[in-house]
């Protein structure tokens, strides 16, 4: 059965149809690519599926374990695991980092039921975390992503990730404003929590990602529908031809 | 073109233009100092009732304009001045004021043939293009402009009448459209100033004696940019005119506004009040470059200029747009603003303000968003030098109803020299947790790495300020019509001169 | 009552005042119409009580009770009651916290106006604390004086806290004045439920001085917070800092009017000042007028104010990493403060203000 079932979604933005029916099924331990030009509804995908307020569904289904993640609040999503790792990382200036991460993995083993974790144990595992994503100590003690270069959010998010544990990552553009090394950083974070269970959709304009991140399967994207999908070689056949014969397609 | 172009694109080249331009000056710096040798019809010295009935009657006004009129002046007369800004207005002797000046003549002009040559010739030396044909004969590509013409106190002429009546738009004089367009007028005089609004406008609205009237109709877009020029020429005289446009839904005008008075030893008092209505989805761009006589280096004469500007931007979707250059004037007191009762309409407040030798201003802007969604923008330059003293007023508030609302706020200050003052005074009053207002401002002076760089290059001291000081206000400037920004520009260069100590 | 609380009461300012634009003084007037204010019984001062969270910072305490000073041995050497006010010498490097308590109960109404001088020595370093807390639930209205002399390389920290009864009226004023290379680095923490006016008015007649005033405000039920301030750059090269941020619910009302005024000799003038308001409720109003007089030429100057909401991209990355929305507004309310707090060097007092701050805030 699908982790994540997807069908037949359509979301509108201001009014303006964006995507136009997209159906997607993702299994447990997969990991998905959607690629896609600029404007063709990458980001609204992750929006949508995140709960963003302003992204309207005006048609189709979401089911994340069975249940309809459609009815979910956006808080409620990720404490049933789905995670978005953000194209842009907002800054919230006067939140430390470890606050942040203590106040998001306590709402979480809240809702599983689970007591809170001790403060020393929690910033023992933080800060192994952080370690594996070379991440200074200092980081986790500045505000969350205030002053961070565009790597270090990167990092930030992944470590977010690697902290709050999810079954479902969506990762939107994570390559988009790094370079190689940091790309290299992140990719290795990713990598280290793939697992049977954990399923991943990965939003990208470019190939390049993927040589790190290796998807099972890839999705083209274009004009709000998925125009092709296949293994991960069709990231190869894109890198090279370009989106152009898509694009004219939708 | 080319030379709005070069405006934008090499303001090195204008700098040096500025330059030119103060040096052919000579010793006659303000330039539009002249005086008009003209027969005039004067009504006697000073206001009271007969005074606003003799004003009335020379306007034909219908009863009711006459009664509003006796309001206004019943309410003016136990009004007291406004005490509030930071100029010290000298007690004005409303009794040593005329009220009703004229040029003299026995018929109206039915064409601009039949107006007095000596009033063309002084709007030519303004130059401003009275006669139609000689914009027509002007620089190719040059936009046409329809001018109304206000002479003291009356409209001596308006151009281009006839190709705007095509599209149904009305653009003459106010004591005009009073005839022709009672409806319009009755409806829409003093619905966003009202008469009690302050002394000054209350004044305005018991002797107003012309203006300009516009009203574009539903769906139409002026083809042209408007204008009016208002010259202050007879001694002792003060100007009260009163400026209507009314944009109807979907429309859009341009209107442009110049000002400019004689050089005299004594102050003159110009307190016009101007009304803008925007209705569903209409815009109004409303540009003034703002050049009465200032008085002399040491503060002797100049205009009062006390000017009440309003804009209610009444339909959804509507939008009123204010820039203003003010080079002028000797006291100036002015705060053009926009009632943003529309659900997204939208106001803007574009100001360049340079106050040199002993000059004072106290201007600014209010925005009042009242409905959803309403957006506000002001951004302010205000550059002060001599002996001069500048306040940016500004209040920006938003009311409970206002969800969404938004603003930002810009203002700058520069001074040049240590004798000069610069203040900044925004209120900033906000009842709704939706809204999100923003008000930045800095003060600094022209650095003395600017200028020594701009020195090092080879350019004069005066240039050099000439230059720094467009580029300070370059946003407020492109903002402007492009015919009138190569004027404005020209002003600020002029305006600075002899402020480097 | 002393005459000054007489004159002020019979001739209150009103609104059309421009410095009271946004600060209505009619229920003081209606408690003088109605119960009619009074002085506190003298008895009331031997009743020495707690002095809020700032109790537990170690220091000399001076406490005022319904503004009559309660003079023990620890301070009777640093303090003299002198007819026209009282004159304190602190001691240098020792805190002193001066304590203004009300106690009046349902029925009374007390006023008081202290006013105090502080002298401090060239040179030398200060650590004032100052706070203004109830007992009862009585009117009480307070108007202290505040004057503090800081001659050459003074320095003097400064820390208030405003946590009044719903039923007090503070309108407190500090005056101070910096000589050369003198340094006034002060911050007001409000969190009363009645109305508080906070006049802060800092002269920097001398070269290289510096003065920092900073603030946060919580505005809750209907409590009215003012911070009215006057920087003067009376001298060349001197530097001042305004910080205020304000959290405003329920029906409450937050004023800033802050100035910053610049002399024409005061050359090489650095004057910063900002105010940032959160509005949580529609029934909340915040006014800020913050006001540059410039008269020098050579000078940086810049204000900076914004009033908005909580940003919906911050919350939605709250939510987004399964905090609650309730949970989420709160962290960035507390956050958007606590940032105004990082300005107080004193690490325990900062610590008593965060705690209390959070308290507070959780009291909406």
């Amino acid at each position: 059965m699908s982790l994540l079932s997807i069908k037949n979604f359509a979301v509108e933005v201001d009014e303006k149809p964006i995507l136009k029916g997209i159906d997607l099924e993702i299994g447990p331990g997969e990991v998905h690519a959607i690629m896609g030009p600029n404007g063709s509804g990458k980001s609204t995908l992750s929006y949508a599926l995140a709960g963003r307020d302003g992204y309207e569904v005006t048609g189709g289904s979401v089911t994340f374990d069975g249940q309809d993640l459609l009815e979910l609040d956006a808080d409620e999503r990720a404490r049933e695991g789905l995670f978005l790792a953000f194209q842009y990382p907002v800054e919230l200036p006067g939140v430390t980092n470890t606050t942040f991460l203590k106040h998001a993995l306590n709402a979480k083993r809240k809702h599983q039921g689970l007591e809170e974790l001790d403060a020393l144990e929690f910033v023992k595992a933080v800060r192994k975390k952080a370690k594996e994503l070379n991440m200074p100590d200092d980081m986790l003690k500045r505000a969350v992503n205030v002053g961070f270069s565009g790597g270090e959010k990167k990092r930030n998010e992944t470590l977010q990730m690697a902290v709050l544990e999810p079954r479902m990552a969506i990762l939107d553009e994570t390559d988009s404003g790094l370079d190689i090394d940091a790309l290299k950083v992140v990719s290795d974070g990713v990598n280290r929590l793939r697992d049977e269970n954990r399923s991943f959709l990965v939003i990208t304009h470019y190939q390049r990602l993927l040589d790190y991140i290796v998807p099972d399967h890839v999705h083209v994207l274009s004009a709000g529908r998925i125009v092709k999908s296949g293994d991960k070689s069709l990231a190869l056949e894109l890198e090279k031809s370009g989106y152009a014969e898509f694009v004219d397609a939708a | 073109m080319s030379s709005a172009n070069a405006f934008v694109t090499d303001a090195k080249e204008s700098a040096r233009e500025t330059a030119e331009q103060v040096g052919a000056l000579g010793l006659d710096k303000y330039k539009y100092g002249f005086e008009t040798d003209i027969e005039m019809e004067f009504a006697p010295k000073g206001v009271n009732e007969d005074i606003v009935r003799l004003i009335s009657s020379k306007k034909e006004d219908p009863e009711w304009l006459l009664e509003w009129r006796l309001r206004a002046f019943s309410v003016w007369q136990d009004m007291p001045e406004p005490q509030w800004q930071k100029p010290h207005v000298p007690q004005i002797d409303y009794q040593d004021i005329y009220y009703y000046a004229a040029p003299k003549q026995t018929n109206k002009p039915q064409s601009l043939d039949e107006v007095d040559p000596k009033l063309l010739e002084t709007y030519e030396k303004l130059g401003i293009p009275l006669k139609e044909q000689e914009v027509l004969a002007g620089v190719q590509g040059a936009p046409k402009v329809a001018v109304d013409a206000v002479f003291d106190s009356v409209s001596v002429a308006t151009t281009y009448k006839k190709t705007l009546e095509a599209e149904g738009i009305v653009f003459c004089s106010i004591s005009e459209a009073v005839h022709t367009h009672p409806e319009l007028v009755k409806k829409y005089l003093g619905s966003v100033v009202p008469y009690s609004d302050n002394k000054h406008a209350c004044l305005n609205s018991a002797v107003f004696t012309d203006g300009s009237f516009v009203y574009i109709p539903k769906g139409v877009r002026c083809p042209m940019e408007l204008s009016t020029y208002f010259r202050i020429n007879a001694e002792n005289t003060g100007q009260f005119e009163r400026t209507l446009i009314i944009a109807d839904e979907g429309s859009y005008v341009s209107y442009l506004e110049g000002c400019t008075a004689p050089q005299r030893d004594e102050n003159q008092l110009h307190a016009a009040v101007v009304e803008l209505i925007a209705l569903d989805d209409a815009e109004i761009k409303y540009s003034t470059v703002q050049n009465w006589y200032p008085g002399d280096e040491d503060g002797k004469g100049g205009i009062y200029n006390f000017v009440t500007k309003r804009a209610a931007c009444r339909g959804k979707n509507s939008k009123v747009s204010w820039t203003q250059v003010e080079t002028g004037s000797a006291i100036t007191w002015k705060y053009p603003s926009c009632i943003l009762q529309g659900d997204n309409s939208v106001g803007e407040f574009y100001s360049v303000a340079i106050t040199n030798n002993r000059q004072e201003a106290d201007t600014g802007t209010k925005m009042i968003h009242l409905g959803k969604n309403t957006r506000s923008r002001i951004i302010s330059k205000g550059i002060s030098a001599g002996r001069a003293d500048q306040t940016y007023r500004g209040l920006v508030r938003v009311m409970p109803r206002a969800d969404g609302a938004r603003n930002f706020t810009q203002c700058d200050s520069l001074l040049i020299g240590g004798n000069c003052g610069a203040h900044t005074i925004p209120y900033i009053e906000s009842r709704n947790p939706t809204a999100q207002l923003e008000h930045e401002a800095t003060t600094s002076r022209i650095s003395e790495d600017q200028l020594f760089y701009c020195l090092s290059r080879g350019l004069g001291e005066e240039e050099a300020i000439a230059l720094i000081v467009n580029g300070f206000c370059k946003e407020v400037m492109q903002t402007l019509p492009m015919e009138f920004a190569v004027e404005a520009q020209k002003l600020i260069g002029i305006s600075l001169e002899g402020s480097v100590g | 009552m002393t005459k000054e609380i007489e004159n002020f009461l019979s001739d209150l300012p009103t609104r059309r005042e421009e410095g009271w634009k946004y600060t209505d003084l009619k229920a003081i007037g209606a408690v003088a119409e109605g119960a009619g204010w009074t002085s506190a019984p003298a008895a009331r001062a031997q009743r020495l009580s707690e002095t809020g969270p700032l109790a537990e910072i170690d220091a000399d305490t001076l406490v005022f009770v319904d503004g009559n000073p309660v003079v023990s041995d620890e301070t009777s050497d640093i303090i003299s009651v002198m007819p026209e006010g009282i004159e304190i010498a602190p001691r240098p490097g020792r805190p002193l916290h001066l304590a203004f308590v009300s106690t009046a109960i349902d029925g009374e109404a007390f006023a008081s106006s202290p006013k105090l001088s502080l002298a401090a020595k060239a040179g030398q370093h200060y650590a004032l604390i100052e706070s203004h807390t109830a007992i009862g639930t009585g009117n009480t209205l307070c108007m202290p004086r505040i004057s503090i002399e800081a001659p050459r390389d003074a320095v003097i920290k400064h820390a208030a806290l405003f946590d009044e009864s719903a039923a007090g009226f503070t309108l407190s004023r500090i005056d101070v004045t910096l000589d050369q290379g003198a340094e006034y680095d002060g911050f007001a923490l409000q969190t009363g439920l009645g109305l508080t006016r906070r006049e802060a008015t800092v002269t920097l007649a001398g070269e290289h001085g510096f003065a920092r005033l900073g603030g946060a405000y919580v505005g809750r039920d209907s409590s009215h917070i003012d911070n009215t301030t006057l920087v003067v750059h009376n001298a060349a090269n001197a530097r001042s800092l305004q910080d205020f941020r304000g959290v405003l619910d329920g029906e409450s009302r937050g004023v800033f009017q802050g100035k910053v005024l610049v002399a024409k000799d005061a050359q090489g003038t650095d004057g910063q000042q900002q105010h940032k308001a959160l509005l949580l409720s529609p029934k909340a109003e915040v006014d800020a007028k913050p006001e540059l007089e410039i008269y020098a030429d050579d000078v940086q100057c810049a204000h900076g104010a914004t009033v908005g909401a909580i940003d919906q991209n911050q919350l939605f990355y709250l939510r987004a990493r399964g905090i609650p929305e309730d949970h989420a507004r709160a962290m960035l309310t507390e956050a958007f403060l606590m940032q105004s707090l990082s300005g107080i060097s004193d690490m325990a007092i900062r610590d008593v203000f965060r705690a209390h701050l959070t308290t507070r805030l959780g009291d909406r």
